[in-house]
């Protein structure tokens, strides 16, 4: 199978002024393949959106090679390049009088005559991409009266439109709340598995890459970019490694981040289920570290059978039963 | 859809109406009243009743309705242009400061010319006025071609929209200059001038302007597509395959021939441009140039012809220059446009 997108060392930047160059990565190799969904993870100010815009063919790349399908980049002509990668940007697109329909067959462009009209088949084309990104209904739609998950998704469908077999998005979700971002998230890689298409998606949202993501790629400031499946990235300690800042770590074995605080206190908790870990939860956001073994004191025993009650046992053997972990809390501070 | 298509002929039909009922209403009324009979007496060649009619219609009032008309249809389209290429609606034509450029060459014949070499243009009539034109559209092709320049090497539009402003500036400042050491009669001479004029295009001039201004509305009519995808912004429509630069280009290019035209014989007509593709837009209710392309230049002849009619009213006189009701009533247009756009954010 031929490798739909592959870098080669590929150096990239941007230009300053007329003959400096601003170097920002060097030795960028990565590839994606057909049916692949992978995520360009790194902080803000890595240089993400740099190595988005040169594999998408908007900037030059500095030194090296990328190609698609085979081919270098450098090689496509404009009018090719559009029947080979599409884009979705952050960008929000506010259009008076633009309805759903109207952005979506723009995506087909590349296919049309002179003056872009939209024959037969290419308004069947754009309607079954409204519906495969779930718009359903809203062809007719104003692009100013719906949601900005609901706009990115038809930025989508117009992706789709475009017929290419690798598309590349850039931020879509950054201001999105979190249910439409996990949609569009997860809308993507549906498409890519669907439709046999290469995605990639540059982001920040640890979280769902670490869930959906194929494959990551991890680009930070001053590091050499690493890619891989999640799993192996967790285990050689990448994301450790890419993560890494003063006060916050890298769990490896949550795959989420950890906040490192002084712990206060040892307290013996006891018990099970979801009871369990959102207490220990409660516990160590507010500065307790916890333990489930020992005699130590105080312990907090879970108490399952009567209303998921707490019970706290001080170190001078009395009790106190509390119904919420709010009061708990309360309780714990006092003494 | 269907409901759109319907509309959208609604929309047409009505411009055309207009502009077949403003056409007569402007050959018609002025300090002599003319029946419609008799317009379509004079124009088919027929029994005329009287011969001042035809002087009237033929030397004075047909010239300067078309003149409205291809003015009208030439700056509401490059308007609709700009505020597409720049993707804001308070973009018009003279953003890119090509009548500033006119004003400038109009300025250094009438107050430099008159005041350091001691000629008086003004009082050179027909020569004169060929002379006042030829220097707009001079000036107007400078600007324009400045602007070319710095669109090849700026990417960023809103860039170019800033110079655009900033050239306009410049000339104004000249302008204010030269202003400042001219005699009094020169400087009312170029005030004149700034004010706008329908009525001042001879038939030989016509012949001149008539195929300029077709030629750049053809132009535009070829630039649908480009100017379609430019609505999604200037990476979006690259990624369609879009060679920017190019289609910007030729977007300057066509705008600009249409506005040095109209300026150079008209003088700056304000707000037409700016106020007639928002107009057209609440109309239509489309993004589509197809549509709103045709619409946006009916739209601008029949908006010209009105500004010509009410600035002729009888009472007038044509002692109301045509700038003062292009922007009475072109301002209260761009006011609701503002207003409305907040709503739709909110």
């Amino acid at each position: 199978m031929q490798t739909l997108l592959q870098s080669k060392d590929l150096v990239v930047g941007y230009a300053k002024g007329k003959a400096e160059e601003v170097v920002l990565h060097r030795h960028i190799n990565v590839q994606l393949q057909r049916g692949e969904f992978a995520c360009l993870l790194g902080p803000n100010g890595a240089g993400k959106s740099t190595l988005i815009k040169t594999l998408s063919g908007f900037i030059p790349r500095i030194e090296g090679e990328v190609s698609v399908n085979g081919k270098a980049l450098s090689n496509y002509k404009k009018a090719e390049l559009s029947k080979v990668v599409s884009v979705v940007l952050t960008e929000k697109l506010m259009v008076p009088n633009m309805t759903v329909f109207d952005l979506v067959a723009l995506g087909r462009t590349p296919y049309t005559d002179f003056f872009g009209t939209l024959r037969k088949e290419d308004k069947v084309h754009i309607l079954e991409a409204i519906n495969d990104v779930g718009l359903n209904g809203f062809a007719n739609r104003q692009l100013i009266q719906m949601s900005d998950g609901e706009r990115q998704k038809a930025m989508i469908a117009k992706a789709l439109v475009q017929d290419t077999p690798l598309i590349i998005l850039d931020e879509p979700t950054a201001f999105l709340d979190l249910p439409s971002k996990i949609e569009i998230v997860q809308l993507l890689k549906k498409l890519a598995r669907n439709k046999n298409k290469g995605i990639l998606l540059s982001t920040h949202d640890l979280d769902l890459a670490l869930q959906l993501a194929d494959k990551i790629w991890l680009l930070a400031q001053g590091r050499k970019l690493e890619s891989g499946i999640p799993e192996d990235l967790i285990l050689t300690n990448g994301f450790k490694r890419f993560f890494e800042k003063e006060g916050i770590i890298f769990d490896n074995e949550s795959g989420a981040f950890k906040v490192e605080r002084e712990q206060l206190k040892t307290i013996r908790v006891v018990g099970t289920g979801v009871e369990y870990k959102w207490l220990s939860h409660a516990l160590n956001r507010t500065g307790y570290q916890t333990t489930d073994n020992g005699d130590g004191y105080p312990k907090i025993e879970i108490d399952h059978k009567t209303n998921n009650a707490f019970i706290l046992h001080h170190s001078d053997g009395t009790r106190h039963k509390l119904r919420t972990i709010e009061d708990l809390l309360q309780q714990i501070t006092l003494d | 859809m269907e409901q759109n298509r319907i509309n959208w002929i609604l929309g047409f039909v009505l411009l055309a109406g207009l502009i077949i009922a403003l056409f007569f209403l402007n050959i018609g009324f002025g300090s002599v009243s003319i029946s419609v009979k008799e317009i379509i007496n004079v124009l088919t060649g027929g029994e005329v009743l009287k011969a001042s009619n035809q002087s009237i219609i033929l030397k004075s009032r047909l010239p300067q309705t078309i003149t409205a008309m291809l003015a009208g249809g030439a700056l509401a389209v490059g308007g609709l242009q700009m505020q597409t290429l720049f993707r804001n609606p308070l973009a018009g034509p003279s953003v890119l400061g090509i009548s500033s450029g006119a004003g400038l060459g109009v300025a250094l014949v009438v107050l430099f010319a008159g005041n350091i070499l001691g000629v008086s243009v003004s009082g050179y009539g027909m020569m004169g006025h060929m002379t006042v034109v030829s220097a707009a559209f001079i000036g107007a092709l400078l600007v324009l071609t400045l602007i070319v320049f710095f669109a090849q090497s700026l990417r960023d539009n809103t860039m170019l929209l800033i110079v655009g402003i900033m050239v306009g500036y410049a000339a104004s400042a000249i302008i204010g200059v030269m202003k400042f050491y001219s005699p009094k009669e020169d400087v009312h001479a170029y005030v004149i001038w700034g004010l706008g004029s329908f009525s001042d295009v001879s038939w030989e001039q016509l012949y001149l302007v008539i195929p300029v201004i077709l030629v750049g509305l053809i132009l535009s009519l070829l630039l649908i597509k480009p100017l379609n995808v430019l609505v999604l912004g200037e990476y979006y429509a690259e990624n369609l395959g879009l060679n920017i630069k190019r289609i910007r280009l030729y977007i300057l290019c066509t705008t600009g021939l249409l506005t040095a035209t109209v300026t150079a014989f008209c003088g700056p007509i304000a707000f037409l441009g700016l106020a007639v593709p928002h107009l057209t837009k609440g109309l239509f209710r489309t993004t589509d140039q197809k549509i709103l392309m045709p619409a946006v230049i009916l739209a601008g002849i029949a908006m010209a012809m009105f500004c010509n009619f009410v600035a002729r009213m009888p009472g007038f006189e044509g002692a109301l220059p045509i700038n003062v009701v292009t922007g009475l009533i072109g301002a209260p247009i761009v006011i609701s446009v503002i207003i409305k756009r907040r709503k739709l954010n909110v």
